[in-house]
């Protein structure tokens, strides 16, 4: 809860005016392999610091047994991405949904080389999706690269996520999520 | 991706992404999210 009020008090604590979607937004990115107990703090603190988002998930560290069965007894160290990370942090993300009643924002990260994986994601919670690893091995058949500076592209998914922050319970209860998305 | 994301959205009869946010929840919501999280 501290990391979270120190990150946000530096990043007040900078000069945005040059950017016109203003202050980025503070996102936390969770691992997949969480405690039960663990997802339930970080949804409660989620909740209490009204963050505005959170990333579901990092790479694990678990390896599945499809692929433990290619490892030929040697051991990995570090973070594994990639399509067998798909299933884990997708339940996760439905987990995080749920504890968090829809009223923060999601990103869906880990294992989307495709339509069906980002449609997964959003159907579990996500208002975002986030790829990384299918765009070292696919690119091109992933999305197509768009024109204009970085900088200015930088700027629109600001913007279009600043207008995805709007909660997604209203006071009559939870409702479907509200958002955006750019898959 | 997009237009497979697309098809998906189309079969399942959503006019648009953010309806399907959270869809795997509905039958859940009906409950009442505290009588799912029990």
């Amino acid at each position: 809860m501290e990391l979270i009020r120190n990150v946000r008090r530096a990043r007040d604590s900078m000069d945005w005016s040059l950017y016109k979607a203003g202050p980025p937004p503070v996102l936390v990115k969770i691992a997949p392999d969480l405690t039960e107990q663990d997802k339930r703090d970080i949804a409660a603190v989620a909740l209490a610091e009204r963050v505005d988002g959170l990333i579901v998930s990092n790479t694990t560290l678990e390896r599945p047994p499809d692929v433990r069965a290619n490892m030929q007894g040697e051991e990995q160290a570090g973070g594994l991405s990639g399509a067998p990370l798909m299933d884990p942090s997708t339940q996760v993300l439905r987990e995080m949904y749920a504890l968090t009643r829809g009223k923060v924002p999601l990103v869906g990260c880990g294992g989307i080389s495709s339509g069906k994986d980002a449609y997964a994601k959003i159907r579990a919670g996500a208002s975002l999706v986030q790829l990384y690893t299918a765009l070292v091995y696919q690119v091109r058949p992933v999305c197509s690269l768009s024109s204009g500076s970085t900088s200015g592209r930088c700027e629109r998914r600001t913007a279009l996520y600043r207008r995805s922050l709007k909660p997604h319970t209203t006071a009559a209860g939870p409702r479907r999520g509200r958002g955006c998305c750019r898959a | 991706m997009k237009r497979e994301l697309a098809e998906c959205l189309r079969e399942d009869g959503y006019a648009t992404v953010e309806d399907a946010v959270g869809a795997d929840h509905a039958p859940f919501k009906r409950r009442g999210w505290f009588g799912w999280l029990r």
